[in-house]
């Protein structure tokens, strides 16, 4: 049955969480990775990752566009589809998380979003940003046409100029992944060549968290929430034979 | 607080099964689509394809999250909701939150063992079950 988000949140506090940090990757093996953990984790995850190249990703709903898109951007940036849903995603200067959490997949999808979504935001007040919570959503079919950055669901996190972090959610019988894309900078070229202008984003390099590396997004995600147990380790050669 | 229809069976992944002699038809209840909220997606699998008992056999969009739909019983996809598809012209998947017992249902299988409908709740049991 749908469990109760405090229970879980009180009962994840308590295990290991695996800490996987990424060099930038193709956006292809990034989201086979994501779908290799949804597949076959055992404990909470915790990945951190880059893009090696400007990456336009798309919500499950939008894969048959994928082809489209892909002749559209020739030249422009790759395109690959999530494993999850909401909307499209443009990747190359944003920090990418994928938190995947064994046995929530019966989790409230609303409250396990929010959740999801506070811990980042504990996460980068912890760091000294000024980061809010959003409390309205984007509703109905325009929310579809929208790339994730300007459409909000309740519960998202907010800098100054609007939306920081875009996040989406994929549910198997027994996993939630959670991932989301954390806006480094803005290419007002790169995002008006894909979407036709530029986006209405705040960046952290707008909220003096610019310069951060990965292990201090970690270290703040971990300690905020007070995930006291965890450890980083790097892919296995016989998961990186399955990815 | 949400419907439960008498004459229904249930799944424990919240799921609803109506038995109609060697056929069935499922749906996911009114209490998963309201966790669900607001669907915008349905994925559903072709017609003449076999699903064995916990198959995966589709997806559900909503807001911002897919999740899987699983066989409650093993059998052929006799039939899927059109409606909820996205290249119908009545394309309309909200009706797996207007209408979840009746518009919204989404596939019908021919049952190929009936004793998996004994595996499945009864009202009462599934009411028990969402607390």
């Amino acid at each position: 049955m749908f469990q109760d988000w405090k229970s879980f949140e009180e009962a994840i506090s308590h295990q290991s969480w695996r800490v996987i940090m990424d060099e930038p990757k193709p956006g292809a093996w990034n989201m086979d990775a994501d779908r290799f953990l949804l597949a076959t984790v055992t404990r909470p995850v915790l990945r951190l990752y880059r893009w090696s190249s400007a990456c336009l990703s798309l919500g499950r709903r939008q894969a048959q566009e994928v082809v489209e898109l892909r002749q559209k951007l020739t030249g422009v940036c790759d395109v690959v589809v999530r494993p999850s849903g909401g909307g499209m995603l443009l990747h190359g200067l944003d920090w990418t998380y994928s938190v995947v959490l064994p046995g929530a997949s019966r989790l409230s999808i609303g409250k396990a979003f929010q959740g999801i979504t506070r811990w980042w935001a504990n996460a980068f007040k912890a760091l000294g940003a000024e980061v809010t919570i959003g409390e309205q959503g984007t509703r109905g079919q325009e929310r579809q046409m929208m790339p994730c950055m300007e459409r909000h669901t309740a519960g998202e996190i907010l800098g100054p100029e609007g939306k920081l972090v875009g996040s989406a959610q994929a549910r198997t019988k027994d996993v939630l992944l959670q991932h989301g894309s954390i806006c480094h900078s803005r290419d007002n070229k790169l995002e008006t060549q894909v979407f036709g202008g530029p986006l209405k984003t705040s960046a952290l390099i707008d909220l003096g968290l610019g310069n951060c590396q990965a292990s201090e997004f970690v270290a703040a995600f971990m300690t905020a929430n007070s995930f006291s147990c965890y450890s980083i380790e790097d892919w296995r050669e016989d998961e990186l034979g399955k990815i | 607080m949400s419907q439960v229809p008498q004459d229904l069976k249930y799944s424990k992944e919240h799921e609803w099964v109506r038995v109609d002699g060697d056929v069935v038809t499922i749906g996911i209840t009114d209490f998963a689509q309201d966790q669900l909220g607001e669907v915008v997606y349905v994925e559903l699998p072709e017609v003449g394809r076999s699903l064995a008992f916990d198959e995966t056999f589709g997806v559900v969009e909503s807001v911002k999250t897919v999740s899987d739909l699983f066989a409650p019983v093993a059998g052929e996809v006799v039939a899927v909701n059109e409606q909820l598809l996205e290249d119908n012209d009545n394309f309309t998947p909200d009706k797996v939150n207007s209408s979840p017992y009746e518009e919204g249902w989404m596939v019908q299988l021919r049952l190929e063992n009936t004793a998996d409908l004994e595996n499945l709740m009864d009202a009462a049991g599934y009411t028990e079950h969402i607390g």
